[in-house]
């Protein structure tokens, strides 16, 4: 195995784990988001 | 005065100026008769024939008189508007004006595909090394399933400039060719039962604008103490959305939009296609790059159901997820989106999986670019 492909293989593997520690971050962000402000119909901001 | 003084383009022109002068003609005809893209490729597909004509003044010349090198006005918006990723972050913030997170917000959980249908990237810079390419190639090679030609632009143009010209034909390419590549890939992976799983327990509930306006404030701080070196990605796309959300740039939101995102495409485009000079298109490597941009964007699909089908494991009967919306985890929006709804139309005309499609494609425009950052961050630790 060449150094390129090792480097390759071990950036795809933290690549694949942060791509989706940043999607279940975000995952998160959207629930809290979500509860600490809910829609209310009389908020005329809202849509 | 010889032929060669007289008339030097027709003098100096040589087969592969032909072949490319013809690629022109193919990008052409693939924006306006197939509409392919046409605002990217048409200006490409011009540019190629502008620059593959010999002499042309639209690219730097060695003066054969003086011997003092003349600026084409191409490599000069190459020089101000792509070397400094500009280009690329305006249209960022075009895209981020036009995207609408609320789809997320009803149902985060779709989410996770915009991270699985990612798989391609990784999987094609792998192979792009095992190819013999080096560790920065490799990497801008596999950005092209982002299918974002944005973020494989700004990649490219940071580790492999010279490539950039056939990442970014395949990238924007392969964007348009999604309802071609994506189907016959979903068919051979899924059984007609998979297909015919209805997502009914979708959420259509309404979006707090509050928390609308927060999200992109709040991604850009959370991605910036994470990878701030993805900022300028992140950030631009976020800074976009916040023009859309705030409620009081209407004007702004509509004109990133519109006029910032189709005059920066031109000159995108018509500027990508200074790196089109016949010396650094004709090779074996576009070939292959074009080859490995398929094979990424087909493996982005497979990333995507094969963890729609995982994820169905752990889920009861009548909460499965129809695996084919996990191959709207790609960024191409909304076409991604559309091309599963019809399927699933096909194949039961009742069936509407638009919405959770429309959720899951957002989580791709959002997974591109977090890939991008990731790339950018992590290449220059190792190479």
């Amino acid at each position: 195995m060449t150094l390129v492909l090792k480097q390759a293989l071990e950036i795809a593997g933290l690549g694949i784990v942060g791509v989706f520690v940043f999607m279940a971050l975000f995952y998160l962000l959207i629930r809290g988001l979500d509860k600490l402000l809910p829609h209310k119909e009389d908020d005329k901001a809202d849509k | 005065m010889g032929f060669e003084e007289l008339l030097p383009a027709i003098a100096g022109m040589t087969w592969q100026h032909l072949v490319m002068i013809a690629v022109g003609l193919i990008l052409i005809y693939l924006a306006i008769v197939k509409n392919y893209e046409p605002n990217l490729l048409l200006p490409m597909g011009f540019g190629a024939i502008l620059v593959n004509i010999p002499w042309s003044s639209a690219i730097s010349q060695i003066d054969p008189a003086t011997g003092e090198a003349v600026e084409g006005v191409l490599n000069v918006f190459f020089n101000a508007g792509i070397a400094t990723e500009i280009f690329p972050l305006l249209i960022f913030v075009a895209v981020g004006a036009m995207i609408d997170f609320s789809p997320l917000f009803r149902n985060p959980s779709l989410l996770l595909f915009g991270a699985a249908a990612q798989f391609g990237i990784f999987l094609t810079m792998v192979l792009a090394a095992v190819l013999g390419y080096d560790l920065r190639e490799a990497a801008s090679i596999g950005i092209i399933g982002a299918a974002d030609g944005p973020t494989s632009i700004v990649v490219a143009s940071r580790f492999a400039p010279d490539l950039l010209g056939p990442i970014s034909v395949a990238a924007y390419s392969y964007m348009a060719l999604v309802p071609i590549i994506q189907p016959p890939v979903i068919r051979s992976l899924t059984t007609r039962k998979e297909r015919l799983i209805r997502m009914t327990n979708v959420s259509n509930k309404v979006i707090s604008k509050k928390a609308l306006i927060a999200f992109p404030i709040v991604v850009t701080i959370a991605a910036g103490i994470i990878a701030p070196s993805s900022l300028a990605l992140i950030g631009f796309l976020m800074f976009g959305n916040l023009i859309r959300e705030c409620g009081v740039l209407n004007n702004l939101s509509k004109s990133a939009q519109n006029e910032l995102s189709n005059l920066v495409t031109l000159l995108l485009g018509i500027t990508i296609a200074s790196t089109m000079t016949a010396d650094r298109f004709i090779r074996v490597d576009t070939l292959v790059i074009i080859a490995l941009g398929l094979f990424a964007f087909v493996f982005d699909t497979f990333g995507g159901v094969l963890f729609a089908k995982f994820l169905n494991l752990f889920r009861k009967e009548g909460n499965k997820i129809n695996p084919m919306v996990g191959a709207c985890g790609i960024s191409a929006f909304p076409m991604s989106a559309r091309v599963i709804h019809q399927m699933g139309q096909k194949e039961d005309p009742y069936n509407y999986l638009l919405m959770p499609a429309i959720s899951a494609n957002v989580g791709g425009q959002i997974g591109s670019v977090i890939v991008g950052g990731i790339i950018l961050t992590l290449v220059p630790l190792f190479a």
